[in-house]
């Protein structure tokens, strides 16, 4: 009987050291993955954007123009166009200008060629904001009632400012990371799109939008 | 054992990953908000916009025509940069933050802070003793003998006072930009510009550092 006894004792409290073992490699289990969220939702929280270091544009570097420099100007923009077609290409959008084809000339030089266009035949025209660029920035859409999605892609807020036959809406300031709607009612004729903030329009914040009927069947 | 210790294992991810996402999402959007909560401890800070300039001299201690970079310059040989003084603003997460900002020098500036909503668009203009007397709206510039003659959303004029006001949500550290005076580059990089409106010296930044 006494065997028995400690027999059983024994083995209650080697399993007893086995649960005790398991419960703690539980424990630090718990504790990295309590740690790994605490830590996720640091980095989640970490504001701003970030500032990866990079080659800088030729208009940012601050040196005087050289001669020749303007020649090499349709160059790189060319590149640019190639790059910007690549990656139209790719994303099987059609995006008419893409930010470095604009940041590689000046906003001023920018206004170019006819029928270069993105269409928006549903009525909904998705605009991406930057610093200072609408992305597209050539419109053209059909009569009736347009929802502009706009997201802001840029480091500072922005905002949006439609003027043409019979509109002129205003919508709210919103911040970087946002997207707004705004549902404007439009008819045939040319809008002008602009971000009313500070320079931005100067900058070269500003698109043009053209309703047409013509979209309208497609 | 191995099955308990597994599910033990399995459930305790589980909750901290919902832990984790909760309280990722929970964080205020935004870095900075427009509005403060009532109660948030309120800080003031007087912020003056000055200009530093300087011309540089040959060793005939006549104007040189340089660069910051000590290239020949075509025609301004002034060299000048607006600034926020201070520039450096430390505050604490939660608290409530007024900068009062007087415009010293420059005929317009603008204020906006990088990553987040916090703007002088719409923005208090107010007088010596502290009394909204206005709102930063596009309007006539309230100085009829400067440039430009039309001011835009946000942007304030020679002598003016602004109050700008946000609440700290989040630690951090945010750039705070004047516009007006300084040129965005696709990386974030800033730049001031030259007496020809080009991109060049440096630009008209302030930081605002949330500490946790
Ligand atoms: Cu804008
Ligand atoms: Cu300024």
């Amino acid at each position: 009987m006494a065997d028995a006894f400690v027999t059983q004792g024994e083995r209650e409290t080697a399993q007893l050291k086995r649960a005790a073992v398991s419960a703690s490699a539980a424990a630090v289990l718990l504790l990295t993955l309590a740690l790994m969220g605490w830590m996720l939702a640091r980095v989640a929280e970490h504001p701003g954007v970030p500032r990866e270091a990079g080659e800088l544009p030729s208009w940012f570097t601050g040196a005087m123009p050289v001669p020749g420099a303007r020649q090499r100007f349709p160059a790189s923009a060319e590149a640019a166009g190639e790059a910007a077609a690549a990656h139209r290409h790719e994303a099987g959008t059609t995006i008419a200008s893409e930010p470095g084809a604009v940041v590689a000339q000046p906003p001023a030089k920018a206004t170019p060629a006819e029928g270069n266009y993105t269409d928006f035949a549903s009525g909904q025209v998705e605009i991406a904001l930057k610093e200072y660029v609408f992305v597209p920035n050539r419109i053209r859409t059909r009569p009736g009632t347009v929802t502009f999605v706009l997201r802001n892609e840029g480091r500072f807020a922005h905002d949006f400012h439609v003027e043409g036959p019979g509109v002129d809406i205003h919508a709210e300031k919103f911040s970087p990371g946002r997207t707004i709607r705004v549902q404007v009612t439009v008819q045939e004729g040319e809008y002008k799109v602009s971000c009313p903030l500070s320079n931005h329009d100067e900058r070269g914040m500003h698109a043009t939008l053209i309703v047409t009927s013509r979209l309208a069947g497609g | 054992m191995f099955k308990q210790t597994l599910l033990v294992a399995v459930i305790g991810a589980a909750l901290a990953a919902v832990y984790g996402t909760a309280s990722a999402q929970n964080a205020p959007k935004g870095g900075l908000s427009a509005k403060c909560a009532s109660g948030a401890p309120v800080r003031d800070y007087l912020v003056t916009v000055g200009e530093w300039d300087t011309v540089p001299k040959d060793r005939n201690k006549k104007p040189a025509a340089y660069t910051d970079r000590g290239m020949a310059r075509a025609a301004n040989s002034k060299l000048e940069r607006y600034a926020f003084d201070p520039s450096v603003i430390i505050v604490k997460r939660g608290d409530c933050v007024n900068l009062q900002i007087h415009d010293l020098k420059g005929d317009h500036h603008n204020v906006t802070i990088e990553g987040t909503e916090v703007g002088t668009e719409g923005a208090a203009i107010i007088d010596d003793a502290g009394k909204v007397v206005g709102k930063l709206v596009a309007r006539a510039n309230p100085n009829p003998y400067e440039d430009p003659a039309k001011l835009k959303a946000g942007e304030f004029a020679r002598g003016e006072q602004v109050l700008l006001k946000f609440q700290a949500n989040q630690p951090g550290t945010y750039r705070m930009i004047c516009e007006v005076h300084t040129f965005v580059g696709p990386k974030g990089e800033l730049r001031g510009y030259d007496d020809k409106g080009k991109p060049m010296q440096g630009p008209m930044v302030a930081y605002i550092t949330v500490l946790p």
